[in-house]
């Protein structure tokens, strides 16, 4: 399961490189995906814009990162491709989530969250 | 992967322009997968638009999964047919295995679980048979003997540049 964690300033930036989040991959994807996060780290944003299919059981695994992530610490999604973002938007999980449509537009909100988080 | 009697039809009179198409492969997840990424390129060679074939391709592959994961579970040496057929504005498909009946021999309705919950709460799966419900016209299912036929019809646009070849 291909994924990188590059940081932006205080925000952990998990990107997904395999362009099929599916049952094939979600356990491993739930692994590495908690592999790559520490402590430390209060705000993590997961990069989605190379997935180009994401089906029930990658669903999940997104849910499982962010419930691994908790609620103490910030998850949000960035870059939902239109196939990937039907998923969501059928199934209501778009209304759990904090999504943008692109890194960029995360950027430009999650910033000032970021410092939020690190004053607090 | 094991893959055989994969199958095209056209009748149209374009030989590269199939509206039918069968393929038959192993009850795996990897198989699935791979023959999810062989009928996104052929839906692509029967004209459906990209939008369509990220529906079919998603209702597909939850059907697929439930094979795998529930009818054939552990059975890597069961095989699953596939049928896709193209027929006005909709695309049919026929999806059987030999594996065991669906609870009750009856369809799940696919109940969509409540996003609107605490995160501990939060759903990991059941979005199955809501997809597949949401994105198809008609789903039906019926036990044939020692089989289960899974029929899907899936409303699809034609391609805008089919046309004009």
């Amino acid at each position: 399961m291909e994924l990188l964690r590059e940081d932006i300033g205080e925000i952990g930036v998990i990107r997904c490189l395999h362009d099929r989040l599916d049952a094939v991959v979600a356990v491993q994807f739930k692994d590495r995906f908690r592999e790559l996060t520490d402590e430390a780290t209060q705000h993590y944003v997961l990069d989605m814009s190379q997935v180009q299919f994401l089906d029930s059981s990658g669903l999940g695994a997104v849910v499982a990162v962010y419930k691994f992530i908790g609620r103490e610490r910030r998850f949000c999604i960035a870059g939902l491709t239109p196939a990937v973002g039907r998923v969501f938007k059928l199934t209501r999980m778009d209304s759990v989530f904090t999504i943008y449509d692109s890194m960029d537009a995360m950027l430009a909100a999650e910033t000032s969250v970021a410092e939020q988080y690190r004053a607090s | 992967m094991m893959m055989d009697g994969l199958k095209m039809s056209g009748a149209n009179g374009r030989k590269y322009r199939p509206d039918a198409i069968a393929l038959r492969f192993a009850a795996t997840s990897s198989d699935v997968r791979s023959s999810m990424i062989l009928v996104r390129n052929l839906l692509g060679v029967m004209d459906l638009a990209d939008d369509d074939i990220g529906k079919v391709e998603l209702v597909l592959a939850e059907a697929l999964n439930n094979v795998v994961e529930h009818a054939c579970v552990d059975r890597a040496d069961h095989l699953v047919f596939l049928e896709l057929s193209q027929d006005a504005g909709r695309l049919e498909c026929r999806i059987c295995d030999p594996g065991r009946p669906m609870p009750y021999t009856l369809l799940p309705e696919g109940k969509a679980p409540d996003p609107d919950v605490a995160l501990d709460d939060l759903p990991e799966g059941g979005f199955g048979w809501m997809l597949i419900h949401e994105l198809s016209e008609e789903v039906k299912y019926q036990r044939i003997g020692d089989e289960n036929h899974l029929i899907l019809s899936i409303p699809v646009g034609i391609g805008a540049d089919r046309v004009q070849h």
